[in-house]
């Protein structure tokens, strides 16, 4: 054929066998495609805030040849030292605080799995509004917030393997899917999205706490599981008021002995309908609410068994209107709580018929 | 059909180039050079880049003297316009709250008395304190929750100074905090528990304090690095008492209204002098 | 006969026991899976499903029928034609004007038997099943927006006022509640790539395209809990892409109307415009 230029076609080959390689070489996820523009490349490490002196010592108990306490430390008040030295004990703003130290290598990896699965929902940036994020509510949190809803931690922050769980479990009902992914991809992962804290917050913030979720213990009910439930529905519509934001699933008249008001007056109308209540989350700079759930009709995110309810009653839900509970009444009423809560869902979630003839009967009683 | 020349195909592979590598994330510099830092012992450098003073020994602040504070400030606080007429609360979520307000409830964001007076005006000093350093109050500050109402509903505080939330009530809430370079907290407390103990480690005007449970329920904290701040009374008048001789800059803000324009004032030791804020809706 | 006998050799290549392992392996296991309903289409729930079930069955039976009869008319002259003392096997390559004539015959014969009663069949279904979408405007009509995305469904039914993006329109993820006996509408997009919903038990299939609003209907003649699949390929979590159809009767679903709607007016913020997504009915 006339025209061809020989020269430019072997050049024009040569070139694209050299990218081929270098994408492939540079690149460990073959399908980790950034759209045009967007660097999957971060050159720079972080210190992140690690979690507390106790996880140290749990460490330590696996890895007693990395972990050593050191009585000196932190100005002689003591600490754990990490011998590989991605843990280190420091002082900023006068306050001594674990940090840990993750590498460009390993944000870089954790930034391409992070683009590939995450970036739809919670964008290229980790702003919380990719592409799919429109409209969506809840909306997907947006790591430059440092808010989580439930990894069921008392502390500020999640430690990795609280988020770890909870990526594994995902969150029902929503977008937020379980991930089949490798610990080490998530653990990756995990590590870029605390890395996109703004300066001074989050986990780049001295002051925060990364904590465990809470401890689950023995459940004091276990065996007596019908007076678990009674103690959970005097509690729920009496020392904490649940039904304040949660509907009520008692009548008027019955929710006076509860609160052991009889000349109480009337209560709000719709006590069976929940409020609706101001979050933290915001959608390009807005604010958005959140609806708490009615146990006989929504669907919880964060797992059903009686010790989930617990540790999502005692943690709280952070950045929204539902409170921790742990320390502001017994653990043993906490636990009550939990088996109330698990009865409503188990009774009437799902099942249009007895939960429409339940409300139906509420509603009846004339005061409702 | 042309093919691309030599040319043409380098300018073409180095744009594809560009576009796919390079960029990168701006980041802290790490301290100690990076990773493996003081695998010995910990790092006295900052891990973040923290604005971790950078005070030279010889022009350093010196300790604040209650005796050096001898000028006084006072002012008001007025808004501009009609008074606006008094916003009725629904309390009757909550039939506690009710009973504690029998004469019925407002809402308590905008107080403004008969002469454009603007109560819960938080008035502190945003500029020139720098030459000293203060002690934290070891007391704490109250901030109670009685009548399902906060009170006081603005309190201020200095950085670093707890802050005590009590709850007087016969009936449950939820301390919510909602600030923005503080640690948030949102903690239950029902009926009879023991007070709840929030640190601020940061300055920061205004924090809301809110009840999710009572929707009504707000509180405002400010928290400021010095201790030259006040709350306008129901008139709108405050007084700032025991400032030394200097230039200061005095700002206001309310919780509705926002940030009263700053004013800068220069005062000599001994004097009284007056200045006053307006607001507008 | 002759054109079977000019084919025969070529298939000495089924004796080879490594095409015959596999094809014996084969049949014997798509036999076994069918017998397990879970691998079956099972029982159709809306009214136009027996007409999938029909066209279904209709092409098994007539390709199996085909097939039976090739394999006959295959292994017929392979047996008795075959080379054996005091027989010769003979190959010739079917160019008389009569092997012609047969070829042509049977392959019209075929085309109309198989394709074009599937043809006119599948036409007749398109036209009073898949396009037959009813009305809009008819107030028995349930209509359903769909806001699809990496990787969820989002519904949004107009609620007991019947209008979209009002106050009480029910929104749920992954999650759809209809009425039994009633047209169930759908206007479907996507957010970011093309995927498909799914309906299995409805035998109800249609892609939802960013950019373009797709229609499709279906009218569940069963009560119970079904099946919603997204049927394109549409990233990494596709496979979990995946809900649930409630289908209730029709005292039950406008109870349940009425709660949903209710309990959505209750969650609605006004002010938060951006969550709102609903879109004209338009023809």
């Amino acid at each position: 054929m006339r025209g061809i230029s020989w020269q430019g076609l072997a050049v024009s080959l040569g070139a694209l066998g050299l990218l081929t390689s270098l994408q492939t070489s540079d690149d460990e996820n073959p399908h980790a495609r950034a759209p045009r523009g967007v660097s999957l490349v971060v050159t720079a490490g972080s210190w992140l805030r690690a979690p507390s002196a106790d996880w140290f010592a749990k460490q330590a108990k696996s890895e007693p040849s990395r972990f050593t306490h050191d009585a000196t430390a932190a100005g002689g008040v003591g600490g754990w030292v990490d011998s590989r030295g991605e843990y280190s004990l420091s002082e900023v703003e006068g306050e001594w605080a674990y940090w840990q130290w993750v590498s460009p290598e390993r944000l870089t990896a954790g930034r391409r799995d992070f683009v590939q699965f995450c970036s739809s929902c919670h964008g290229l940036d980790g702003d919380g509004y990719g592409r799919s994020a429109q409209h969506l509510r809840p909306t997907p949190r947006s790591f430059q917030q440092n808010k989580f809803k439930f990894t069921k931690v008392i502390a500020d922050l999640p430690s990795d393997e609280a988020l770890m769980t909870l990526i594994k479990r995902g969150l029902a009902g929503t977008p937020m899917l379980p991930w089949d992914l490798s610990d080490v991809q998530l653990l990756d992962i995990i590590q870029y999205i605390k890395s996109l804290s703004p300066e001074e917050s989050g986990w780049r913030d001295v002051y925060s706490q990364v904590g465990d979720p809470v401890e689950v213990g023995e459940d004091p009910w276990a065996d007596i599981k019908e007076r678990a439930i009674a103690r959970g529905r005097e509690v729920y519509h009496g020392a904490a008021s649940c039904h304040l934001c949660h509907p009520g699933y008692v009548t008027n008249e019955q929710l006076r002995v509860l609160r052991k008001d009889p000349e109480g007056t009337v209560y709000r109308e719709d006590l069976t309908y929940p409020a609706l209540k101001d979050s933290e989350y915001e959608v390009l700079g807005r604010a958005t609410k959140v609806m708490p759930p009615d146990f006989t009709w929504h669907q919880l995110r964060a797992g059903i068994t009686t010790a989930d309810l617990f540790q999502t009653i005692a943690s709280g839900i952070k950045g929204t209107a539902m409170p921790q509970w742990k320390g502001a009444i017994p653990d043993e009423d906490l636990w009550a709580l939990a088996h109330y809560v698990e009865d409503l869902i188990v009774s009437y979630k799902d099942q249009p018929a007895v939960r429409g003839a339940f409300m139906k009967g509420l509603r009846a009683s004339g005061d409702n | 059909m042309r093919t691309p020349s030599l040319a043409q195909t380098l300018i073409l592979s180095s744009l594809v180039l560009t576009a796919c590598g390079g960029g990168g994330e701006s980041s802290a510099p790490p301290p100690g050079g990076g990773p493996g830092a003081g695998p010995g012992g910990p790092s006295t450098e900052a891990p973040a880049n923290g604005g971790s003073g950078a005070s030279s020994p010889a022009a350093g602040p010196k300790a604040w003297s209650d005796s050096a504070g001898t000028a006084t400030l006072s002012g008001s606080a007025s808004l501009a316009g009609d008074v606006p007429a008094p916003i009725q609360v629904a309390m009757d979520s909550d039939p506690k709250c009710v009973e504690m307000n029998s004469g019925g409830a407002t809402d308590g964001s905008v107080l403004v008395d008969a002469s454009g007076g603007l109560q819960n005006v938080f008035v502190y000093v945003s500029k020139g304190t720098d030459a000293w350093t203060f002690t934290v109050p070891e007391e704490p500050v109250i901030l109670d929750q009685t009548g399902c109402n906060y009170t006081p509903r603005v309190v201020g505080m200095m950085t670093g100074q707890a802050l005590r939330v009590q709850n007087s009530d016969p009936t449950v809430h939820n301390v919510h905090t909602y600030p923005k370079k503080n640690r948030a907290s949102n903690v239950s407390q029902p009926a009879g528990s023991k007070p709840l103990e929030i640190e601020m480690k940061r300055s920061e005007v205004l924090v809301a304090v809110k009840c999710d449970m009572h929707s009504w329920m707000q509180a405002r904290v400010g928290i400021v690095d010095n201790p030259f701040f006040a709350v306008t009374a129901a008139d709108g008048s405050f007084t700032l008492p025991k400032l030394a001789a200097g230039e200061y800059t005095v700002s206001a803000v309310h919780e509705v209204f926002g940030k009263a324009s700053k004013q800068t004032i220069t005062i000599g030791d001994g004097e009284a002098q007056s200045i006053s804020f307006e607001f507008s809706k | 006969m002759s054109m079977l006998k000019a084919i025969l050799p070529s298939l000495a290549f089924l004796r080879s026991r490594w095409l015959g392992c596999p094809l014996a392996l084969m049949l014997t296991s798509t036999w076994a899976l069918a017998q397990d309903k879970r691998w079956g289409p099972g029982e159709a729930a809306s009214d136009y499903g027996y007409r999938f079930h029909d066209l279904f069955w209709l092409i098994t039976i007539l390709v199996s029928v085909a097939f039976a009869l090739v394999v006959l008319l295959l292994a017929i002259p392979v047996l008795r034609d075959r080379e054996r003392p005091g027989h010769r096997a003979s190959f010739d390559h079917g160019k008389s004007l009569h092997d012609k004539r047969l070829t042509a015959v049977i392959s019209i014969v075929t085309f109309i038997i198989l394709d074009a009663w599937v043809l006119v069949i599948a036409m007749q279904d398109l036209r009073e099943a898949y396009w037959a979408i009813p009305d809009a405007e008819d107030p028995q009509t349930y209509r359903v927006e769909v806001l699809a995305q990496q990787w969820a469904w989002n519904f949004r039914a107009p609620g007991v006022d019947g209008e979209f993006g009002t106050a009480d329109d029910i929104i749920t993820i992954n999650e759809l509640v209809v009425p039994k006996d009633r047209p169930v509408s759908f206007n479907m997009t996507s957010k970011d790539v093309i995927h498909a919903l799914f309906l299995p038990e409805m035998r109800m299939k249609r892609d939802v395209n960013p950019g373009s609003i797709n229609k499709t209907w279906f009218r569940p003649i069963t009560a119970g809990d079904f099946t919603i699949l997204c049927a394109e390929l549409c990233g990494f979590a596709h496979y979990q892409m995946s809900g649930k159809l409630r289908v209730l009767e029709q005292g039950l679903f406008n109870e349940w109307e009425a709660e949903a709607s209710k309990l959505a007016s209750t969650a609605f913020d006004a002010d938060d415009t951006e969550a709102q997504w609903a879109w004209d009915w338009e023809e």
